[in-house]
């Protein structure tokens, strides 16, 4: 992760190649480890789903059986099963390559309510979720039967991970509270809370944590989020966070931006070693950055485009794609179409190369 | 009553001034006309409780869900205690008590904007008549004025600062603006000194009536009587401290409405109306969700919900349900359309507000939106309609009562709307 060598890569910058304009809004986007397709969760129930093996994405039918948002996504490590899961508390398995792909396995009341994350174990044996009922559940990828219920947190859990070897899960809480899980036991090992992870006013909580994610063979855990300032219109610095695994200590924050650049809603590693992440803040303000974290600032910073809330790497390292929001998504009032009818925001998916700037 | 209270001297300079303004005012009349009807207010026990969340609450998130739809957003709906009617997964609470409740999910008001949005619906929204009307508070104090309990007539429960906020009274004049209390605490400075005995605090008040004397015969009325009110409201503050102090408020009473800053004031409003203030409102801000609107509303709906709720139970404990009109809105809702910040924008077109308690038809929902909640299904109603309703349910004929602007009558509510019947039991 801190690889000095990485230093000829901060010449790459992402190429905007096409956008693809959606009648909707995605939260989450991920490409399949195949590389054959795109998912996308967002404002509905459907996983949406694209051929990317030619140029063009070509739109496939969709997945169908979750209610409320589809949210998270994850892939198991062979590749063959997509998992994803919703803000009423349903976890799916699905076989996801097949043209009418059906669930594999799924239970609609995984959680009472919102699952807000959705991690795996890296030898793929294990799914953890945690979500607005407090609880951390870790599951058998396999069948889906429950095999540990987790609980402790006093708020909602917004982000959860598995250590690389699957013997431990570190969740965090709307409150900045984290505590790493002993699996074999259901013991909390460590609890902390990190004060700038939360923020009060107003009869609101807003919390700045995102996502977590074990590093370099489970030796450094990062947390991804924002330092929240303000709430209402909600505002706050956007920011990662190194974490040491086991004592959930800080050792070190990046911030990038100010107060009006909200939050990192997504990160994606790169294979050789640097870091992809989309911020986005009121109003319409977002931006695609390129961070190696052996330095204090981005390598490459996009501007132009508006509240973007993911973003994915193709496993073939060249391929990037941004879910963001159509401009003038904000408005007070109805908009209208000229036949009168209410429209709505959509999510339109920027395709980018990665390329060498230097050639 | 053992002692004399300073509000009865103000009702008798109330009744003095009007014979004063006799030339002035139509008909030689108090300011509500006509006579026997302000003679049957007075006798009114009628009080309200106005919860004001500031900004906007979303209706979709609160008591107009849409779930699973376009622009539904991400909570369930609950089933509540009236057979097929669903509200926001994030009040159940207030779902199991729904039967105390009404709720109008058909709102259509005007102004899509905070500044001009707020004092619009907090007035009614009347015809433009040329004239700054009351808020709803002053209007209340004005129609109704205190209680038996001599209490101030609209107490203001809020976060932040406190005084008096002559502002809210309009053209009714200064005396009929709202005693704010700021985070549920009176105005500083409102403990006699211990070294100031009774006589000399009794020496002191003469000698106050006598410059109040003075600075009225060099001004107009209203600023004098304003001054004089001032003064008679602190002294009634100062015999009635710990009614004005919410950190005296029971802790197990606390832990039912919840700690937030909503429940700590809900509760004292509560308190407050026990006592016999004839309006209380309480205001929470920070509900402008333009970024974060379903994490915003996760995380304020819980204490709405248990502050409600617990005001609901004790009202009804208590024995107060038949005489508190208990309304809880905003200047607007919030757009069905998610914007890019993940946030909900101001939408005056189709929201809802909720009410209980006397003269209201407990359980009922009226209004209807579409399936996406983008338009009104049935029949649309302005905030005059509301006003409408509201003095009906405490006795008010609004359709007849009247201000007077000097010699200007002006309706109370907007001339060309009428009580919601559905809304009144």
């Amino acid at each position: 992760m801190f690889d000095e060598t990485l230093t000829a890569k901060r010449t790459i910058e992402p190429k905007p190649t096409r956008t693809v304009e959606l009648d909707r809004q995605l939260r989450r986007v991920r490409f399949s480890p195949c590389g054959k397709f795109l998912f996308g969760t967002g404002h509905g129930g459907e996983i949406n789903r694209w051929d990317v093996t030619e140029d063009e994405p070509r739109e496939l039918p969709q997945l169908k059986g979750h209610r409320g948002w589809a949210d998270a996504l994850a892939f198991s490590r062979d590749g063959q099963t997509l998992f994803s899961v919703d803000s009423w508390g349903g976890l799916i398995a699905w076989k996801y390559a097949e043209e009418n792909a059906q669930p594999l396995w799924q239970n609609s009341e995984a959680h009472d309510g919102w699952i807000r994350s959705l991690n795996l174990s890296d030898d793929g044996t294990l799914v953890v979720t945690g979500g607005r009922d407090r609880v951390v559940r870790v599951w058998s990828a396999t069948t889906g039967k429950l095999l540990h219920e987790l609980k402790g947190h006093e708020q909602e859990v917004y982000a959860v991970a598995v250590s690389t070897e699957g013997s431990s899960v570190v969740s965090g809480d709307w409150l900045g509270h984290l505590i790493r899980w002993d699996l074999s036991t259901g013991d909390r090992v460590t609890e902390t809370r990190l004060e700038s992870l939360h923020y009060y006013e107003r009869d609101q909580d807003v919390t700045g944590l995102q996502s977590l994610m074990f590093l370099d063979e489970g030796t450094r855990l990062l947390c991804a989020g924002s330092e929240p300032t303000k709430t209402g219109n909600v505002f706050g610095v956007p920011c990662l966070r190194l974490l040491n695994p086991e004592s959930l200590e800080e050792t070190k924050v990046w911030k990038f931006g100010v107060e009006k650049d909200g939050f990192l809603y997504d990160i994606a590693r790169h294979s050789d070693g640097y870091y992809l992440f989309v911020t986005g803040g009121t109003p319409g303000a977002g931006m695609l950055q390129l961070f190696d974290p052996a330095d204090d600032k981005p390598f490459f910073i996009d501007t132009k485009l508006s509240n973007p809330h993911s973003v994915a790497i193709h496993p073939d390292g060249r391929r990037v794609v941004v879910s963001a929001t159509n401009r003038n998504s904000q408005g007070n009032g109805a908009v209208r179409d000229k036949e009168g009818n209410y429209l709505g925001n959509s999510s339109p998916l920027h395709f980018f190369d990665l390329t060498d700037k230097t050639g | 009553m053992a002692e004399c209270q300073s509000w009865e001297h103000e009702l008798s300079r109330r009744s003095v001034l009007a014979g004063l303004l006799g030339g002035a005012v139509a008909g030689g009349l108090s300011p509500l006309s006509p006579p026997a009807f302000a003679e049957e207010l007075k006798q009114n026990d009628k009080q309200i409780l106005l919860l004001w969340l500031d900004g906007g609450m979303s209706q979709l998130e609160s008591w107009d869900p849409k779930p699973n739809t376009r622009f539904g957003g991400p909570f369930r709906s609950i089933p509540t205690s009236i057979p097929g009617v669903h509200i926001s997964e994030l009040m159940p609470l207030s779902a199991q008590r729904m039967h105390h409740l009404a709720v109008v999910r058909s709102m259509k008001t005007e102004d899509p904007n905070h500044s001009s949005g707020v004092p619009k619906i907090l007035r009614g929204h009347p015809a433009n008549r040329g004239v700054v009307y009351p808020y709803f508070g002053s209007a209340v104090a004005k129609l109704m004025g205190p209680t038996e309990s001599g209490l101030p007539p609209y107490v203001w429960v809020k976060p932040g600062n406190g005084g008096f906020i002559s502002t809210h009274a309009g053209f009714l004049g200064p005396k009929y603006g709202a005693l704010a209390l700021g985070n549920g605490k009176p105005p500083e400075n409102l403990v006699r000194p211990e070294q100031i005995t009774d006589e000399a605090d009794l020496e002191r008040q003469e000698l106050r009536e006598l410059f109040n004397r003075r600075y009225a015969e060099r001004r107009r009325a209203e600023f004098s009587e304003a001054n004089s009110y001032v003064y008679d409201l602190a002294r009634t503050l100062m015999k009635n401290q710990d009614l004005f102090d919410a950190d005296k408020l029971p802790e197990k009473d606390h832990e039912r409405y919840g700690k937030s800053e909503f429940g700590r004031h809900t509760l004292h409003a509560c308190r407050l109306i026990e006592a016999g203030v004839r309006f209380v409102q309480v205001t929470s801000y920070g509900w402008d969700t333009h970024g974060d609107n379903f994490n915003a509303h996760a995380s304020r709906m819980p204490k709405v919900d248990r502050a409600l709720s617990a005001l609901i139970d004790d009202l009804n404990e208590r024995g107060l349900m038949d005489r508190v009109l208990v309304v809880m809105m905003a200047e607007f809702g919030r757009t069905p359309r998610i914007n890019g910040s993940v946030g909900r924008d101001h939408w005056p077109n189709a929201w809802s507000l909720a009410m209980t308690g006397c003269g209201i038809k407990r359980g009922t929902i009226v209004g209807e939106t579409n399936a996406e909640g983008t338009d009104n299904a049935t029949e649309p109603y302005d905030i005059g309609s509301l006003f409408h309703t509201w003095y009906s349910a405490v006795g008010i004929e609004s359709a007849h009562a009247e201000f007077y602007n000097g010699t200007q009558p002006l309706p109370i509510a907007h001339d060309k709307m009428k009580p919601v019947a559905e809304l009144l039991s």
